[in-house]
């Protein structure tokens, strides 16, 4: 209950009334939820109680939380209004035969209607007392507005926007509504800067609106976004630090293939210099056809060091897109997969016309490799959760153990496959959303709602993590234990059970052993090859309980700390209980020493992004590193190289201050800290230390 | 093919030219400079750097040393210079870096293996290669190997050089590379000697010989307090630059970043003054009224 009070913006107050009121709901809820109803299934159709593959940190099951999650068609909202999706749910249900085997569809346009006419009384009530809070105010200006409000919100979203002012009301509402409905961690608002475009630029035209006006509208919803919160339980908590993944996205191409970007756009990253929020989130659709001027502003808005706008390959994602859905029954058109966008975290999909399934259970490579030692056994529960393998010490070379590795892998993703299809059912039959299946489409016209595959293009979002971890970790083994024979497999084991300690010699062997990110060719051959295998075995359990094979999304959000608390020491040298690597191309702490152009080459070629949902890809960098103007354009050029590359996803964080006062006392986790010292580059731990407070100080950049 | 000692490759090096770029810094310098921030650079031989505050005491090094230079005293380990003999048997070995050999001998096709890796990084940003050093083109026939390779990739080439460099050999690299960051220290001969070791004559000679050339130059100089900021040099160096029609130069005032380096070879750091801000600013003016305008680098 207290971890579930954790949003975004930190630990979150609540009344003791309203306390009461979740601890009530909380008991009511207990044993009828979706994870209760899907752990029962499991049991009931496979005979195991699957509650042990969990505990052990084999996988999250996302099933106890909100589903569907992605981009809904809002331009439905601003350009028709939703009476006018009310008329046309009636006359479908007149239409519709009155059959047996149409009742779900029956049902279902009737909720639909039900839920339609109450977003609109929603933002009659906010008329309402609009109005009546206008009667009783004297002065003239303040009357004024709250009249304006009045009328704005009697207007919309109920039926179509006519200028800007109205159009982000609507958004709001609409957005809101969603949210409410079921409050799922990426409710993305999708190309926000291209479907509102054509209000922004009316009233710009017609003088009706001044770009500071719009930006103070976008400084109040960025407000909005952000006093959303997620409350679903201590563990959910813990995995996504509260995160709610709002994600706007800019940039990309249009159904043409042209350059999408706009002005309004530019506005968007200005709004985010401003107000340093993390919600919503920018993510730009890099192509090497946007204008110089408007890449400027996105490095501008990166160097803010609020880690935005994120990037994503449009080209990557397209291709994607055209590789996903050519599977489906009906394709897909160049069109619709060009009209891409982020859906939150780092996944792609659909503008409009697609959803995903978060509830997806979220597999832990990391711990294939913890149970391929210890014999299937997990240390921490005790119980035997893995396959088998045998005893590790017996294994004769190298491929014998990643053999091994490969049946705990198979095994792994048996389970959280088997669990996640039967969690699918069981959302259907306990909190299938209704309002959300309006907004997007294909739902409507197949009569059926999102979580029975009712958009046009459903996906399924199997979240894994801790690849790195598991690919270093076996690269460790390697060289340690079968290439160099530095060490045996009998005294890796005795130090990994010890945490290390008492072996520091081991650990420091360990750490040192060849890791991901150095743009080592014979190094990145094996974690492309693992990735590769790993896409492989998971595609080869079969099709996701929408028919279809279903791309990994190797992503961390905070996953990398959650699973990290549950596993002993790793062959990677790093220690129980702390956090894994994060992303899923990024490097492990202080193990990329080759520098940013070595790490950027690794990240980007580390997975075939293109049969991959996604990618992830943290790089840190100093401020002063990519001052100026020939400073912008190396940025620039870093972000297309690595899509040259073929990455997909990276995002830059600046290395703050508080980082490199950490790395002066802990030099050992720094050593691949590289700062830019009048004339030339250093390592950080290496400097004297007057140097480094110097640095320090220098680094505190505003905000 | 030629072989040199190569004491670093940065990649992603961002201030020695245009662009993204990877640095090689040739080990080895005619010169020794009372202010070198490079002191690991001067000689042409590989050095033992011993970086005390990285050492955790683990003993590695004292296990590996084969000169009986290595011991531990009060569980850190200690170096005994007068015995060691930069073989590089505990760099090897330490696991934390706090030792580390300063040169490698290299071949062309190893380094110019290194520089290919990030040859789309180049492409992108408009960047290239910088050799510098040490004085890179002390490298000799394995530096111009190494330039030769370069134009031959299609890249930008940046020398980064002190100009004490036999004049056959200049005038190579003048035909081959686009970019020089020139150094210059003083203008008085005798001053020079005593600051570098070096007169200057060869080095003007050299200077002249780029500034007629064509190619780009960055004229830089290292700044430092009584020693070279005199009015006189200043006035000079504006004589010698205003026959170019140069009137802007590149400055890289004082500072002690070596010092650590200084200590990880057993040396003492060099009693040189540092600017504070206001002193700097005066020198700057002193530039401005004999017409040289300043960049800080």
């Amino acid at each position: 209950m207290q971890l579930a009070k954790m949003t975004s913006l930190g630990e979150m107050k609540i009344p003791q009334e309203t306390e009461e009121l979740l601890e009530k709901v909380y008991k009511k809820w207990k044993n009828r939820t979706c994870i209760a109803l899907n752990n029962k299934m499991y049991k009931d159709k496979y005979g195991v109680n699957p509650a042990q593959y969990s505990k052990a940190g084999m996988y999250y099951d996302n099933v106890s939380v909100a589903s569907g999650s992605g981009i809904a068609d809002y331009p439905k909202a601003l350009n028709k209004g939703l009476r006018w999706v009310v008329d046309d749910l009636k006359q479908r249900l007149r239409d519709c035969p009155t059959t047996l085997d149409n009742k779900e569809r029956h049902d279902l346009y009737r909720a639909m209607i039900v839920a339609v006419e109450a977003v609109i009384a929603h933002s009659h009530r906010y008329a309402e007392l609009a109005e009546k809070t206008a009667e009783a105010e004297t002065d003239p200006k303040n009357k004024a507005e709250l009249l304006e409000i009045a009328e704005i919100c009697r207007r919309v979203p109920e039926y179509p926007a006519r200028n800007f002012r109205e159009a982000i009301q609507s958004f709001w509402f609409v957005h809101l509504a969603i949210e409410v409905e079921q409050m799922a961690c990426a409710t993305s608002p999708g190309r926000y800067g291209q479907y509102m475009y054509p209000f922004y630029k009316k009233d710009i035209e017609e003088g009706k609106l001044t770009r500071e006006q719009v930006i103070t509208l976008l400084k109040f919803q960025w407000i909005k976004h952000m006093e959303l919160g997620e409350y679903q339980g201590g563990s959910y908590a813990k995995t996504l630090s509260g995160h709610t993944g709002q994600t706007i996205t800019i940039g990309g191409v249009d159904a043409d293939g042209r350059d999408a970007s706009t002005e309004l756009e530019e506005l968007l990253l200005e709004t985010q210099i401003r107000m340093r929020g993390i919600q919503p989130t920018l993510t730009l659709l890099y192509h090497p056809k946007l204008k110089p001027s408007y890449l400027n502003k996105v490095v501008e808005c990166i160097r803010g060091g609020s880690g935005q706008p994120q990037i994503l390959n449009n080209t990557v994602v397209i291709e994607r897109n055209l590789a996903r859905f050519a599977q489906y029954k009906d394709g897909i058109t160049l069109e619709d997969a060009r009209n891409c966008g982020n859906y939150g975290c780092v996944s792609t999909g659909i503008c409009g016309k697609g959803s995903f399934i978060t509830q997806e259970d979220q597999p832990c490579l990391a711990k294939v490799v913890e149970l391929l030692l210890n014999n299937g056994k997990d240390p921490s529960t005790k119980k035997v959760v893995g396959v088998e393998t045998g005893d590790p010490r017996e294994f004769k070379d190298f491929e014998e153990l990643y053999g091994a590795c490969k049946e705990q892998l198979r095994h792994l993703f048996t389970i959280s496959r088997h669990h996640s299809d039967l969690s699918q059912m069981a959302r259907l039959q306990v909190v299938p959303s209704v309002f959300r299946s309006v907004m997007y489409d294909g739902c409507i016209e197949k009569g059926m709602c999102e979580e029975a595959g009712g958009t046009r293009y459903p996906q399924v979002n199997p979240i894994m993590t801790a690849g790195v971890d598991a690919a270093n970790s076996l690269l460790a083994i390697k060289h340690l234990v079968f290439d160099t024979k530095k060490i045996t497999m009998d005294q890796l084991l005795e130090a990994l059970k010890a945490n290390f300690e008492g072996y520091e010699d081991i650990r420091k062997m360990c750490f040192e052993a060849p890791k991901h990110g150095n743009d080592y060719p014979e190094i990145e051959a094996f974690v492309q090859r693992f990735y590769h295998d790993v896409d492989e075995i998971h595609s080869s359990i079969g099709p996701d309980c929408f028919g279809y094979r279903t791309p990994l999304d190797a992503y961390s959000l905070s996953y990398h700390n959650y699973f990290g608390s549950l596993m002993g020491a790793l062959p990677t040298g790093r220690k129980a209980g702390v956090a894994l690597t994060d992303g899923s191309v990024s490097a492990m702490p202080g193990t990329d020493h080759e520098g940013i152009t070595a790490l950027i080459k690794s990240g980007a070629e580390a997975i075939d992004t293109v049969r991959y949902g996604a990618n992830h890809f943290n790089v840190k960098f100093l401020p002063s590193a990519l001052e100026g103007p020939q400073g912008a354009r190396n940025l620039i050029a870093l972000i297309k190289t690595y899509c040259d590359y073929g990455g997909s996803h990276i995002q830059f964080n600046c290395v703050s201050s508080d980082t490199l006062q950490h790395a002066q006392d802990n030099p050992q986790e720094y050593k691949d800290l590289v700062v830019r010292v009048a004339g030339f580059s250093a390592y950080f731990t290496r400097l004297d230390r007057g140097v480094q407070n110097e640095i320090i100080k220098r680094t505190e950049y505003a905000g | 093919m030629s072989q040199g000692t190569v004491y670093n490759i940065q990649r992603m090096s961002t201030k020695d030219g245009p662009g993204i770029r990877t640095t090689v810094f040739l080990k080895g310098c005619p010169l020794h400079c009372l202010w070198c921030s490079n002191p690991e650079s001067q000689l042409f031989t590989p050095q033992l750097l011993f970086f005390r505050n990285l050492c955790t005491g683990c003993g590695a090094c004292v296990r590996a040393c084969r000169s009986g230079a290595s011991s531990m005293e009060e569980g850190v380990s200690r170096l005994d210079r007068e015995q060691c003999r930069d073989c590089g048997a505990c760099a090897l070995v330490c696991p934390t870096r706090a030792r580390e050999m300063s040169g490698r001998l290299m071949s062309v096709e190893e380094v110019m293996a290194v520089l290919r890796k990030d040859a789309l990084f180049y492409e992108n940003s408009g960047g290239g290669v910088t050799f510098g050093g040490g004085e890179p083109t002390s490298g000799g026939q394995f530096f111009l190997d190494l330039v030769e390779a370069s134009v031959l990739e299609g890249w930008h080439v940046a020398v980064d050089t002190c100009g004490f460099c036999p004049e056959e050999r200049f005038h190579k690299v003048l035909k081959m590379a686009d970019l020089f960051l020139f150094d210059i220290k003083h203008m008085d001969p005798e001053q020079h000697k005593a600051l570098t070791g070096q007169d200057n004559a060869l080095i003007l000679r050299n200077m002249r010989a780029a500034l007629l050339s064509g190619r780009e130059v960055h004229i830089r100089m290292p700044l430092m307090p009584g020693l070279n900021d005199s009015e006189e040099n200043i006035t000079a160096m504006a004589d010698f630059f205003g026959t170019f029609g140069r009137h802007e130069i590149e400055i890289m005032p004082c500072h002690a970043f070596g010092r650590n380096k200084y200590a990880a070879l057993s040396l003492p750091f060099p009693a040189v003054e540092q600017y504070t801000p206001e002193a700097l600013q005066r020198v700057r003016e002193r530039f401005a009224r004999h017409g040289l305008s300043t960049v800080i680098v």
